[in-house]
């Protein structure tokens, strides 16, 4: 057997058997390399067996929660920014594209604004035909009804307005089980 | 013939496995009850903070490191697989971190000079105990600091934490034989520190 083997035989986790360990004792007399190998090992072993446990300085939890709520504070921050910097690059998109559909408006103001015009004045004149329209319709309703019947006919709504309403509220009432 | 002479290392760094009310403080902590997840980083504390004491080697870099890996864990809390230990799972976050730690600040480079000074307060009642202590703390930082990352986190379970290689495996994603490899490459490491230690000792005394 080498040296390596020896190493081998004294940083095994395995028990030896009786003749390895007696080949082992044998060599170790002689050699003082794996001697001193094997001595220090025993003593990195004792210290490690006598290092103590170490525990952290008082506190430790509270400190914890401290550093969870810092952690909570900052992502909240960055999210903050990200949603800025998304609504940011949002409005920019927008006005890039407000101004690559408004250059022609910008380019012949004044076909636009022609036709701007006539669009306005055709709406006035709709507006005015469907007022027209309305008057003519009101009028040929109400010249039949007289005025006994048109106060009958209110009092009958109001009635009708009162129920619906007291009819809601029962409907919508929390009822006791 | 050396087992006859080894002690059984620290057993007690992981306490009992999860109680009931560990269990709910986790099924509550799921359901987003940071309150009761504190609950756990109070029952969990020591062990990680001991791992990343060892990892790293000094009380400041350890807290913070033990602060992150609740951090972590909390957030992907529902990721965590129930079927496993959550103290495991809580030092395998640990170690990694460390891991990552160490790679980037390249701590594992530290002289002996550097460690002089005991970070943890020590209520020994008499000064030579004291001083044991001190030193017994220097030798043990000196060799867990020579090791690479991954080679002191594989000590650090298998000696602090009474981690079998197939647990060492799982939790460094390593084969069975690379860790076997790393262990023994790091127990010759370690006892040539010590050697080194000693002498230097010898030499200053």
């Amino acid at each position: 057997m080498n040296h390596y083997d020896y190493e081998a035989m004294i940083f095994t986790e395995e028990p030896l058997q009786l003749e390895a360990q007696a080949d082992l004792l044998a060599h170790l007399e002689n050699c003082g390399e794996c001697r001193s190998l094997a001595t220090a090992w025993f003593g990195v072993q004792r210290d490690l067996t006598a290092a103590p446990v170490q525990a952290p300085a008082a506190g430790f939890a509270g400190r914890w929660e401290q550093r969870l709520e810092r952690d909570r504070q900052q992502v909240h921050h960055h999210q903050v920014l990200g949603t800025l910097g998304l609504s940011l690059a949002g409005a920019l998109l927008l006005i890039l594209a407000l101004v690559f559909f408004l250059t022609p408006v910008f380019e012949t103001p004044k076909v636009y604004l022609y036709a701007f015009l006539y669009q306005a004045l055709n709406m006035v004149v709709a507006a005015d035909m469907m007022q027209n329209l309305l008057v003519g319709l009101v009028r040929s309703v109400t010249s039949p009804v007289t005025l006994v019947i048109g106060l009958i006919l209110v009092g009958i709504v109001s009635q009708l307005g009162v129920l619906w309403l007291a009819s809601i509220r029962l409907a919508t009432k929390t009822r006791r089980v | 013939m050396f087992k006859t002479l080894e002690i059984p290392l620290n057993t007690h760094v992981v306490s009992e496995p999860a109680t009931d009310r560990e269990a709910q403080w986790l099924v509550k902590a799921l359901q987003g009850d940071s309150p009761a997840f504190t609950h756990l980083v109070e029952a969990y504390q020591r062990p990680v903070y001991n791992l990343c004491y060892r990892m790293l080697g000094n009380a400041e870099d350890a807290e913070d490191a033990a602060q992150e890996t609740f951090l972590r864990a909390y957030k992907s809390l529902r990721r965590f697989d129930q079927s496993r230990p959550f103290a495991t799972w809580l030092l395998s976050i640990a170690a990694h971190y460390c891991i990552d730690q160490l790679r980037r600040k390249d701590l594992a480079v530290t002289s002996i000079d550097d460690m002089l000074v005991p970070e943890v307060p020590d209520h020994a009642p008499d000064m030579d105990t004291r001083l044991g202590r001190k030193q017994e703390q220097q030798r043990v930082r000196a060799v867990l600091d020579v090791l690479e990352p991954i080679d002191r986190a594989a000590v650090v379970m298998y000696y602090w934490y009474d981690y079998s290689y197939d647990e060492i495996c799982q939790e460094l994603g390593l084969s069975m034989s690379a860790v076997k490899s790393r262990l023994h490459r790091a127990r010759k490491a370690m006892a040539l520190r010590w050697n080194q230690t000693e002498a230097a000792h010898g030499t200053s005394s």
